[in-house]
């Protein structure tokens, strides 16, 4: 190792080069868990209760009261649906780490299952579909989030926190693209009346292909205080009332990583100038200013990579770790690398990069070896 | 080794409304491997005539040339490397890299860590007597010793000339004297010029320069005598 070369320098200045890049890669883990974390969240809960509504779109009676006939009407001669199927429409818990929740349950004809799964790309993964009364298939993440095995049972009756009404023997686990859970058909009863007097418990409408907005925009002309129209548009209003909270956390976030790459740019900088007689003579014996600056230049910079590729490992690793703990075990969908994350773990070395080279380049341009020699 | 200074001035501050006069009217000729004495009072300009001399301040008129190359006509750049093939520095001050070993801080001028150039360096600091020393940081030596190892960094680039000024002020009387012994060897290699005040450790200086506010007075050459 020549003496001027970078790595001697890293060697013999340990613990400065240490403590910087503490400093560094920790801010980078704690955007990792924190960015993660929130993704792992937003994507939970949007798994849990959105993501259905990317594929139809459900109307269901408040209280209790029924659908009248203008809506079924209505709803069936909408040149945006291509098939509407009677649905009993409730919810039972779901709870993953930093948003509690629910995930809904649906009643369906017998039928009307296989098309129902068939558009959420859900099958069975284990066990069988609900035949007899009282049976339940529930998505593969709702019996992780909530320890239900085939032949376990759940429902009010058996949990008075939850929201399911009665008790359900849980037969089939299901895997598919959205969280979706059946019971048996609830609608037996109705054998021998009309479809539009089964439709008045309410509905869920399927979109013909790409018209989901335009039918949304349909459907919700029925919204009223006795009516609830649920589209995605609408579950996305509310996911970004959420998203204003979140916005507030990174802003949060990152003020902190801008005290601390503030605080950084101030040591090095302090560090650099502690050092303005070491760069006077070297300017003395004969190197070039250039040559000075390039290595103050290599020596930022290779703290700088250095800790971002430590940080944005152990950012990931740490993830892994934290959140997937947190997250898979419960049902959640755990995020491990979050484009945000990558970003600002990126932004934030560049930056003290940057603003360390800015004032230190200032400085080496106008060092003076004869006031460093004549100093006293 | 030759060294021609003509009509050599230099003001500080020139764009201020006080100045300062540091060199006036400087003509010298130099030349051949000689130590070099310069003397003179506090303030005198021995410093100022050094650092034009080594390129690290440019002159406000006049010339200084080495070796046939005009200062005039060279840029920064072309002095800095001037000074990296040709020069070596001692100080008052050992400017040594606190962070680096005493070895490292030999090596920096010609910043390599070859096998040739690390016995290289062992070798002159075994000349010097601070060999064991080499891997001691600098704040682990004396006085003394730092000013050694300063000169074993100034030799490193086996320079023509060797800049010392005021090389054995910051020593007591027995290492100053053993510093100015090692760079008088020197001179079998190099013109070496010492800026002090002292004039007792310029027993041997084949030449010795007198300034006096900003101009030289006299230059005395052993073997002639004085000449005005
Ligand atoms: N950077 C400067 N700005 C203004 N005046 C200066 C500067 N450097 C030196 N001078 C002035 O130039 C004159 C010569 O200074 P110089 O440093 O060459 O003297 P010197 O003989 O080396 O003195 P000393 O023995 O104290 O080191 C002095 O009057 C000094 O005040
Ligand atoms: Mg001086």
């Amino acid at each position: 190792m020549s003496p001027l070369s970078t790595l001697k320098f890293i060697k013999n200045n340990k613990r400065h080069t240490f403590s910087s890049a503490l400093a560094i890669v920790t801010a980078i883990v704690f955007l990792f868990i924190f960015e993660c974390f929130i993704e792992s969240m937003m994507q939970s809960a949007y798994y849990a209760t959105a993501s259905v509504l990317e594929r139809q779109i459900e109307i269901s009676p408040a209280g209790s009261k029924t659908l009248n006939e203008n809506i079924i009407s209505g709803v069936k001669s909408s040149a945006d649906i291509e098939k509407i199927i009677p649905a009993l429409t409730q919810e039972t818990a779901f709870n993953i780490f930093g948003a509690g929740g629910t995930t809904q349950v649906y009643g369906l004809r017998s039928s009307d299952v296989s098309y129902f799964l068939r558009q959420h790309g859900s099958k069975l993964k284990e066990g069988r579909l609900p035949i007899s009364k009282d049976e339940i298939a529930i998505d593969m993440h709702v019996s992780k989030n909530r320890k239900l095995k085939i032949g376990d049972s759940m429902g009010n009756k058996v949990d008075k926190l939850d929201s399911l009404a009665g008790k359900y023997t849980v037969v089939g686990i299901l895997e598919g693209i959205d969280c979706v859970s059946i019971t048996s058909d609830p609608f037996t009863d109705l054998k021998n009346v009309d479809e539009n007097t089964i439709l008045e418990n309410g509905l869920i409408a399927f979109p013909k292909p790409g018209r989901l907005e335009a039918a949304g925009n349909d459907l919700k002309q029925y919204s009223n205080e006795d009516v609830n129209v649920y589209t995605l548009s609408w579950m996305n209003s509310i996911f970004d009332d959420s998203v204003e909270s979140i916005k507030v956390m990174d802003t949060i976030a990152i003020i902190a990583i801008i005290v601390m790459a503030v605080c950084l740019v101030c040591s090095k900088y302090a560090q650099f100038y502690n050092r303005k007689a070491e760069f006077g003579i070297l300017y003395a014996m004969g190197f070039s200013r250039k040559s000075i600056m390039l290595r103050a230049l290599r020596e930022v910079m290779m703290v700088n990579l250095g800790s971002f590729i430590i940080g944005l490992s152990l950012g990931i690793l740490s993830c892994v770790f934290i959140i997937g703990d947190l997250y898979s075990k419960s049902g959640g969908l755990p995020v491990f690398i979050c484009e945000k994350a990558v970003v600002l773990s990126i932004i934030a070395p560049l930056f003290t990069t940057l603003f360390t080279l800015i004032p230190v380049f200032r400085m080496l341009s106008s060092v003076d070896p004869v006031t460093v020699i004549e100093a006293n | 080794m030759e060294f021609n200074i003509e009509k050599l001035n230099l003001i500080y501050d020139m764009d201020k409304a006080a100045q300062t006069i540091g060199l006036r009217d400087v003509n010298l000729a130099l030349s051949g491997n000689r130590l070099v004495g310069i003397l003179g009072p506090s303030g005198s300009g021995k410093s100022s005539l050094l650092y034009c001399m080594a390129g690290l301040r440019r002159q406000t008129s006049g010339n200084v040339s080495f070796e046939g190359h005009s200062y005039k006509d060279m840029s920064t750049a072309k002095l800095a490397a001037l000074r990296r093939s040709d020069f070596g520095f001692v100080f008052q001050r050992h400017f040594l890299v606190e962070y680096m070993t005493i070895l490292d801080n030999v090596l920096t001028p010609v910043n390599a860590s070859s096998k040739k150039m690390r016995d290289k360096a062992l070798n002159l600091l075994g000349r010097l007597g601070i060999e064991e020393l080499a891997n001691k940081k600098p704040h682990q030596l004396s006085g003394g010793q730092r000013q050694k190892a300063a000169i074993a960094r100034a030799l490193i680039n086996e320079p023509k000339v060797i800049f010392g000024d005021e090389p054995t002020a910051s020593l007591d009387h027995a290492s100053a004297r053993e510093v100015m012994k090692l760079l008088d060897e020197y001179k079998q290699n190099a013109m070496v010029l010492i800026v002090t005040h002292d004039e007792s450790i310029l027993d041997n200086a084949d030449t010795i320069i007198r300034i006096w506010d900003g101009a030289i007075s006299s230059v005395q050459n052993k073997e002639e005598g004085a000449t005005a």
